[in-house]
């Protein structure tokens, strides 16, 4: 009964007032940058970062995550009654979302969504509180070659979320890696590619780097785009879904919080690729005889990849909190956070932290329920900040932007590394390099040449270690696997298919 | 593009000592990464060459570089100004630069943009949170 015990103990830390309030501040944060289109998570995190610094860390991260399971959940509100999906992992929630709202049929997808998500939030809490502790104790059985190796496959992962070239994705983690490489060597303390500058004897920013790619490089992307927004607000109509809705929909949802759950756990899944497949799964089963068709507002293809997306989210929470890596951008920002209050993400969290831990769990599953009983109400209020027009939206997130990075070190340096940063994240935008994958590469880096020099170390310069031990070598099979399978052409096909979709 | 990083990255990196394989220099690893970076570069060139019909239509997108350049001088100011003149100056200039780049450019509101920009942070981040930025260039 130790999961009862445990989440008690969550509960707890969850539910004092101030941690309630942050986690509603967090959730509400979410489902606004969820709702506006041109701003997402990862963002929004890196922007608010450097406001947690005042907050007890417990806090920090729940109103943190909260901001991350918002997102997915305004995202699919703008969805539907717009066709504009405000997050990437709700693009596919428009296919049927969208035109269920022109059947005059709003309300029910709406609050398909919100109970779809509600309960794939309950479940993936639970398996994180399951899973969570066993994992953590296997994974202080690694060495340093099996924390290489496992780095490796998280980042081989992460170049099947990323969309276009693979080639592309690997240089981009490549870059990461190196950018990550900046500053002051850990080992001799010799300062590497600083330039005889002071400031880059620290490294980089790791801020200043998600905030320039994904804040300022966003926005360029955007104003080049030009405003192309046509709110649309027809009667929401009945939130509740009606009984038939329920038949149709449970196994989708079902079917979606599995998937969704298993995806957010691999290294470089999260909450977009979950509702992606998702989507492809529910297509499948139901067959070309749907009715009504997918993509002509069947309720299903609303249901599976909301519950998805929200599961993914929470589940890619177990890698960063068992093995302290994180599965993509937005944790690899969490990483950024517990680093800012003196907590070494891993396997020693939940033994040196449990308070932080289960009320982190807990407070997802408070979040959630705050999220269904907020938002439905609300959604009229989110509709009408859809008709802020974009031309005032970006000077605000601008000056958020230049704050939040100076505010971390107090150094006019990160302001400009964003700038810098903003026009590398438009660069590489137009050269259809993704940005996500070097981000990841950028946390990932150190931490991966630290434990390969003390492998290395350790076997006296042996390579031979990371085939020997048994978990260092399943990794890099598996990695290696991973990079075959996206070679084969028709992989490679299928995937591109599944990221055009429709 | 990723040829001519990788091969800054690997000439860099002779600088440092590399060490052997069984004890690293801090040289070791930005070697091997630049020179990975390098081939990679190098490939993506190749077939960018080869596709070059492609890339011509991608060039034909276009890069707008009106924007870029003019958020780009406004972050910039921003960090050279916010410590001589203070967060309300910067805040101002920030805001009043960066709008230029809209399409649908609209002064008046605008303006009103600033001033709530400028209460708003001056409430959260210098009375709300208590962090070390003044104010104004007197205070």
């Amino acid at each position: 009964m130790d999961l009862i015990d445990n989440l008690a103990l969550g509960f707890g830390v969850a539910l004092t007032f101030q941690n309630i309030l942050y986690a509603l501040i967090g959730c509400l944060l979410g489902t606004l940058i969820g709702v506006l289109p041109g701003i997402g998570p990862v963002a929004t995190i890196a922007m608010l970062l450097p406001t947690t610094y005042a907050l007890p860390p417990v806090s920090a991260l729940i109103m943190l995550a909260g901001i991350y399971y918002g997102a997915q959940y305004g995202g699919s509100t703008t969805a539907i009654l717009v066709n504009l999906p405000g997050e990437s992992s709700s693009v596919v929630t428009a296919l049927d979302g969208y035109q269920m709202a022109r059947q005059g049929r709003a309300g029910a997808a709406l609050g398909m969504a919100a109970i779809g998500s509600f309960i794939a939030g309950t479940f993936s809490t639970l398996l994180v509180a399951a899973f969570a502790p066993p994992l953590s104790e296997a994974a202080l059985k690694f060495g340093p070659a099996d924390y290489f190796s496992l780095m490796v496959l998280g980042l081989i992962a992460a170049v099947v979320l990323a969309h276009g070239s693979v080639l592309k994705a690997i240089a981009m983690i490549v870059l990461g890696i190196v950018l990550g490489l900046v500053g002051t060597d850990v080992n001799s303390g010799v300062a590497r590619f600083s330039f005889d500058t002071p400031e880059l004897t620290d490294g980089i920013g790791f801020v200043a780097v998600a905030m320039g790619i994904f804040g300022i490089g966003e926005i360029l992307i955007n104003l080049e785009k030009g405003e192309a927004r046509e709110v649309f607000t027809s009667k929401v109509g009945k939130l509740l879904p009606t009984l038939d809705d329920f038949k149709k929909s449970w196994g989708a949802i079902a079917r979606g919080t599995g998937l969704g759950s298993l995806l957010g756990i691999l290294p470089g899944g999260g909450a977009l690729l979950a509702s992606f497949s998702s989507y492809s799964l529910e297509k499948k089963i139901a067959g070309p005889n749907a009715d009504p068709p997918f993509g002509k507002g069947n309720i299903r293809g609303v249901a599976a990849p909301e519950s998805a997306n929200n599961a993914g989210a929470q589940t890619s929470f177990i890698p960063l909190l068992t093995l302290g890596i994180p599965p993509n951008a937005v944790m690899a920002l969490m990483v950024g956070a517990m680093t800012i209050h003196n907590i070494q993400p891993g396997p020693q969290v939940i033994t040196s932290n449990p308070q932080l831990f289960w009320g982190l769990i807990a407070s997802m599953w408070v979040g959630n329920l705050m999220l269904v009983i907020l938002n439905l109400p609300l959604i009229g209020m989110w509709v009408q900040l859809l008709k802020i027009p974009y031309r005032l939206l970006y000077p605000m997130i601008l000056v958020f932007c230049c704050i939040g990075v100076y505010t971390v070190n107090n150094s006019i340096f990160d302001v400009w590394i964003i700038a810098l940063f903003g026009v590398i994240g438009y660069v590489f935008a137009k050269l259809e390099c993704e940005a996500a994958p070097l981000l990841l590469g950028f946390i990932l880096g150190p931490m991966m040449e630290e434990n390969l020099r003390r492998a290395m170390l350790l076997s006296r310069g042996d390579p031979i270690v990371f085939v020997q031990r048994p978990i260092s070598a399943t990794m890099l099979a598996l990695s290696v696997l991973l990079l075959i399978v996206l070679a084969l052409p028709a992989i490679r096909k299928k995937r591109e298919e599944t990221f055009v979709e429709d | 593009m990723f040829l001519a990083i990788g091969v800054i990255f690997f000439v860099g990196a002779y600088n440092y000592s590399i060490g052997s394989a069984s004890r690293m220099g801090p040289g070791y690893f930005p070697r091997i990464l630049g020179g990975v970076l390098a081939a990679l570069g190098a490939i993506i060139a190749a077939v960018g060459l080869k596709n070059q019909a492609d890339w011509a239509k991608t060039e034909g997108i276009g890069w707008t570089w009106k924007p870029v350049i003019i958020l780009t001088v406004a972050v910039v100011l921003f960090g050279a100004l916010l410590q001589p003149v203070g967060m309300i100056a910067s805040i101002v200039l920030l805001t009043m630069i960066s709008g230029i780049a809209a399409h649908d450019k609209n002064y008046r509101e605008l303006a009103m943009i600033t001033v709530i920009m400028c209460v708003f942070c001056a409430a959260v981040f210098v009375w709300g949170l208590k962090l070390q930025m003044k104010l104004f260039p007197w205070s």
